[in-house]
């Protein structure tokens, strides 16, 4: 059990936060028969989760919003492949992050960002060059709004893969297992993938830990 | 640089040591290993917390915008795709369904033509009926500058006759003898 799992920093609003519910599979196995009202239900429940978790990864609202449509449409048109061997949502998941992630590749392709996977160990900043160097003068602090869009900059400049082990671990809170199972790829990889985005995020964002 | 296996252990450990999930008896090993790769353990740790802290404190999701209108649009757009996979049935059938194909058109033009001249021959005069008449040529060739003259012919295909109706004349010369 990890003792240092961080909480969940985004509680969802109340029409997504109920969970399962026990008429969960009787929505599912009639949308499976092509009811739109029982489909609509299931995105009523785990559009603001949904659109939550694509936020985070694209930090950018109306592309986010974009993409949750996109990835419930995608959920409709798959949705007969589903066939309860994993919870619904852990299914859907899987095909919003791909969504997401392929419009990440796709931004990428067109030279609208780019990310750095190719670090490796020796490359990494060790925390002594930076940990934070102590109080700064109240005129170089930065506002929340700065502060927000440079977390912006920072995660947009991690891999989709990065970001992903990144904000199942630091915002949603899950254990390394569930993430390994969630994204699945093996445990390994998935420490390995923190170690990286952590340091960094860690680099990207030493000067404003340092103003704070 | 593709990470090599040892590069690949340290990193899990170091993750592992950061979340404090590493086994007690590991630890200061792990930490020896840090000091040997240039990473100072306290200053690692302080580092991680002042960047989660960061992350964590601008991580709240927005709520999701114009909820009513994503769902009308989602569900408008389900619909389309629906409607999108129909075409592939619906785009051949009304090829098939449709009476206006080439053959038909073609048996149908033929049909027309043949229509069109069974007509000619029962309804419209030949000029062989007309050289029978030695009258028609008679009137044909009269000259008549009179304009209260006037002539009409109607042809009876059936008794292969002509009537000609002549007006404002006593007699029809005859010149053909």
């Amino acid at each position: 059990m990890n003792k240092d799992a961080p909480p969940p920093s985004n509680p969802q609003p109340a029409d997504d936060s109920r969970g399962p519910l026990p008429d969960e599979p009787d929505l599912i196995a009639r949308s499976q028969r092509g009811e739109t009202a029982a489909f609509n239900e299931l995105v009523l429940r785990y559009r603001q989760r949904a659109f939550a978790m694509i936020y985070q990864m694209v930090r950018h609202e109306d592309d986010a919003w974009d993409l949750t449509q996109d990835g419930f449409l995608k959920a409709w048109k798959n949705l007969r492949h589903f066939r309860g061997q994993s919870q619904f949502f852990t299914w859907l998941y899987r095909i919003l992050m791909n969504v997401t992630i392929d419009w990440l590749r796709r931004k990428q392709v067109q030279g609208e960002t780019e990310f750095d996977d190719a670090v490796g160990l020796q490359h990494i900043e060790p925390a002594s060059t930076t940990t934070p160097k102590g109080e700064m003068a109240p005129a170089a602090r930065l506002s929340d709004k700065e502060i927000r869009g440079r977390i912006d900059e920072a995660v947009q400049k991690l891999s989709p893969e990065h970001r992903e082990v990144v904000v199942l671990r630091e915002i949603e809170g899950l254990e390394y297992q569930e993430i390994a199972e969630r994204i699945e790829i093996p445990l390994g990889s998935v420490m390995s993938r923190l170690f990286y985005a952590r340091k960094k995020l860690q680099t990207l964002l030493r000067d404003v830990y340092e103003t704070l | 640089m593709k990470p090599s296996e040892s590069d690949f252990d340290f990193e899990a450990k170091f993750t592992a040591w950061l979340d404090g999930q590493l086994e007690a008896g590991q630890i200061p090993a792990f930490e020896d290993e840090m000091r040997a790769k240039g990473f100072d353990p306290a200053l690692e740790r302080a580092a991680h917390q002042a960047t989660c802290n960061l992350f964590r404190s601008q991580a709240e999701a927005p709520l999701l915008g114009n909820p009513d209108f994503f769902q009308h649009q989602l569900l408008h757009r389900i619909e389309q795709s629906e409607n999108e996979g129909k075409p592939a049935r619906a785009v051949a059938a009304p090829e098939s369904r449709s009476w206006f194909t080439f053959p038909r058109m073609l048996w149908g033009a033929a049909a027309s033509l043949a229509v069109a001249a069974a007509l000619f021959k029962g309804f419209i005069p030949t000029s062989g009926a007309m050289d029978q008449s030695p009258y028609f040529a008679t009137i044909v060739d009269a000259r008549v500058y009179d304009p209260n003259v006037s002539v009409d012919t109607v042809y009876n295909s059936r008794d292969n006759v002509t009537v000609v109706w002549l007006d404002g004349l006593d007699y029809v010369a005859n010149i053909v003898q």
